[in-house]
């Protein structure tokens, strides 16, 4: 094989090795990136809208109580926005959830909010529960609870879903610096063994080349170099051999 | 030394590598798994490093002595090494320190493992993992050799690097003829096998797995309770049947199939592994029978499976033999230095060796008696050279250094004596399973990363049989 389809394919392999490095690589990071788009927004949201479904349910408790306790506007009110803000909290983490668990946690907080909403809406209609707390205590506690409990379930899956998601993210990460490491480190090692392979076949061959003409040159010795294989070396060491056997003879000649 | 003779060699190494990082990547896409990435970049870049040199650098047949055990050495060193790189490229449990743990396992055959739950690792990955055994078994060099169609001169003296000498003596055949035994054998012996347990109910994957682990006297499993997972007496019987062949020299195997059973029967070797076997197992029923087991049956068959896996170096487990009575552990660690014969796929000291020491020691109490008698050593019919039986018992000398040494180390960074000892026995016999925390039902993850880096290197000593190590430490100082 000559010199030059050797190079050729030295390099040819060279950028074999880096376009697959890179192909893997691009694989690894694409699903790094899939797994990063998916998860911190969607969780994100997920659990923002949790928190502030929380203080709706709170707020919402708050207001039952300030119309027990006898202010009926500005209870009223507070129940008004406090129902507003829930629902626009629950609208969001409907939209926002997928896995089948959190699906079932939003069913969930929906029939018990329902259940919850069915007791105290008399309430926004004229009906007054004035100084009864035990109606409270009997009534609208324990159904806030539960509503509670059920935005605290939805909270557990979500962060449940987080823990995953970083797990995989972990994951593809590892295997994306790994393989990058991987790609280096052979590329590396690929053109250490190919300066050896150059210096080796095409360097040392060389040097010797212009030590043996300046030898003959110099000192008027013996053109003795031979070398192995048919390569273009070979020809250029043929070719100074003929033309220092042709000078010699013009010398004689002469 | 010539280095662009030696990386040529690599080279095909590299590529005989490369092949079966490819079948597993093409079973990781047929079951769907997430190795196929790793498995896939690992071969390519097995195959780019590889074919590079072969294009470079022509073929060079006459490679001197010195080259070629350097040749033998770096193969493995190699080898160990890319078999790491789906490892550690696939991530999980592999840290770079496990990789390498896993990967020297695999290709010296010894079957000890850090994974805590081989079936959640996909499919291309098992299939890597039994690979590396099956590539290990016969030695990386000598199937690239019997592969290559002619490698001239070279044929010989790479052979020579790679089997031990023990083992040489005892083929009768030219080099060429001796490599496509070995092949034959090791080939026909795994087609076999892997029938045997697909009739027998297991599924081809697996079938073709536990071969390739048993031939190669590996012990990798694809189940985390081994062989136990199955619980099938015809499957513990083939698996048994299979590892005591594997046990068995390879040209004897072959003179049995050329010339029926009379040089088989006929050799001391032979005998002397097959009795101890036998004795093992009884003494170890008999230890279980009314402690472990109530009744006679099963205290034999998992007698019979454990020593017969720790015997021939295997390392399956059927049971965990880590909580047995203590004298059946020590029946088995003895099994754990001796293991099989020379010229099969088993570590360990050997049983030739232990038969040359036997007789080695009797000459040394005649010679008491009888000072001037003359006493030779004779094997069968065959009389000793005094050198073979000084390097034997040599041998045997460094390997329990080596052992001592190993566990002092070992036990310096916390581990305790009974897994320490037995851990470093089970390496450097290529066996697997030791006993303490490192039974045949437990792994090697706990361990420090220290410790685990000097089990591999015991593994590496025990594989390339000290000599070949030493000599390769010294390759400067050669004459």
């Amino acid at each position: 094989m000559s010199l030059r389809l050797k190079i050729f394919s030295g390099f040819l392999l060279m950028a074999a090795l880096i376009v697959v490095s890179g192909i893997v690589a691009v694989k690894q990071f694409s699903q790094l990136r899939i797994c990063a788009m998916g998860f911190p927004a969607g969780n994100g949201k997920v659990t923002a809208a949790a928190v502030e479904m929380l203080d709706a349910i709170d707020r919402e408790s708050m207001g039952i109580l300030v119309m027990v306790a006898g202010d009926i506007h500005y209870g009223h009110s507070m129940l008004g926005q406090a129902d507003r803000d829930f629902n626009s909290a629950f609208e969001t983490v409907r939209r926002a959830v997928a896995e089948p668990g959190a699906v079932k946690a939003v069913g969930d907080i929906n029939s018990f909010y329902d259940k919850f909403k069915t007791v105290w809406e008399p309430c926004l209609s004229g009906r007054t529960y004035d100084g009864n707390m035990a109606w409270y205590l009997d009534n609208v506690a324990p159904l806030a609870g539960q509503v509670k409990r059920s935005i605290k379930r939805l909270m557990d899956v979500n962060r449940a879903a987080m823990y995953e998601s970083f797990v995989s993210f972990k994951k593809f990460a590892e295997r994306a610096v790994r393989s990058m490491v991987v790609g280096v480190v052979a590329l590396l090692l690929f053109i250490l063994v190919f300066n050896f392979f150059i210096n080796f076949y095409v360097i040392e061959p060389i040097c010797k080349l212009r030590r043996s003409v300046e030898a003959c040159a110099r000192r008027g010795e013996e053109f003795t170099l031979s070398m192995e294989g048919r390569n273009e070396l070979a020809g250029l060491e043929g070719a100074l051999r003929e033309l220092i056997i042709n000078t010699k003879q013009n010398v004689d000649d002469s | 030394m010539r280095p662009q003779a030696i990386v040529r060699y690599l080279g095909l190494v590299l590529l005989f590598n490369a092949f079966f990082l490819a079948v597993s990547s093409i079973i990781s896409i047929a079951n769907g798994g997430s190795a196929f990435y790793p498995l896939f970049f690992s071969a390519v870049v097995c195959a780019i490093l590889g074919l590079f040199p072969l294009l470079f650098v022509p073929s060079i047949i006459d490679i001197t002595n010195r080259e070629g055990l350097f040749i033998v050495v770096c193969s493995w060193l190699l080898s160990c090494f890319v078999g790491m790189l789906p490892y550690i490229l696939w991530g999980g449990e592999f840290t770079l320190t496990n990789a390498w743990f896993e990967s020297v396992s695999g290709f010296t055959t010894t079957g000890s493992s850090i994974i805590t739950n081989v079936e959640a690792l996909p499919h291309g990955l098992l299939f890597w993992r039994a690979a590396t055994h099956w590539m290990g078994g016969v030695g990386i060099i000598i199937f690239v050799l019997a592969v290559i169609p002619s490698m001239g001169p070279a044929s010989l003296v790479l052979y020579r690097s790679e089997v031990s000498p023990l083992a040489q003596e005892s083929f009768q055949y030219r080099t060429k003829k001796t490599l496509m035994i070995l092949l034959y054998v090791y080939i026909g012996l795994t087609v076999l096998e892997t029938a045997m347990l697909k009739m027998e109910g297991m599924d081809m994957f697996d079938a073709v797995t536990h071969s390739f682990a048993t031939i190669a006297t590996g012990g990798f499993s694809t189940k985390n309770n081994s062989i136990a997972y199955f619980s099938s007496v015809p499957i513990e019987m083939t698996i048994i049947f299979f590892m005591v062949l594997a046990g068995v020299h390879f040209g004897m195997l072959y003179q049995f199939l050329i010339e029926g059973p009379k040089p088989l029967l006929d050799s001391p070797v032979f005998r002397y592994y097959i009795s101890a076997l036998i004795v093992g197992i009884c003494l170890v029923a008999v230890k279980l029978h009314g402690t472990v087991y109530a009744g006679w049956g099963e205290s034999l068959r998992y007698a019979a499976f454990q020593v017969a896996s720790i015997g021939t170096s295997t390392g399956f487990a059927n049971a965990d033999s880590s909580v047995w009575p203590s004298f059946a552990q020590l029946v088995i660690f003895f099994f754990t230095l001796q293991c099989a014969c020379a010229g099969s796929t088993s570590g360990g000291i050997k049983v030739d060796r232990i038969i040359l020491f036997w007789k080695a020691v009797m000459r040394r109490l005649m010679k008491l008696r009888h000072p001037k008698a003359v006493a030779v050593v004779k094997v069968g019919n065959t009389v000793m050279d005094d050198e073979v039986v000084e390097t034997a018992v040599t041998f045997i000398l460094m390997y329990l250094a080596i052992l001592f040494f190993s566990s002092l180390a070992i036990t310096f960074f916390g581990v305790d004596n009974m897994t320490a000892f037995s851990g470093v026995a089970a390496t450097m016999g290529g066996v697997g399973p030791g006993f303490g925390t490192v039974g045949s039902l437990g792994n090697y993850n706990h361990l420090p990363a220290i410790v685990k880096w000097i089990l591999t290197a015991d593994m590496l000593v025990g594989r390339l049989e000290i000599f070949g190590l030493i000599l390769f430490f010294t390759i400067r100082r050669w004459n």
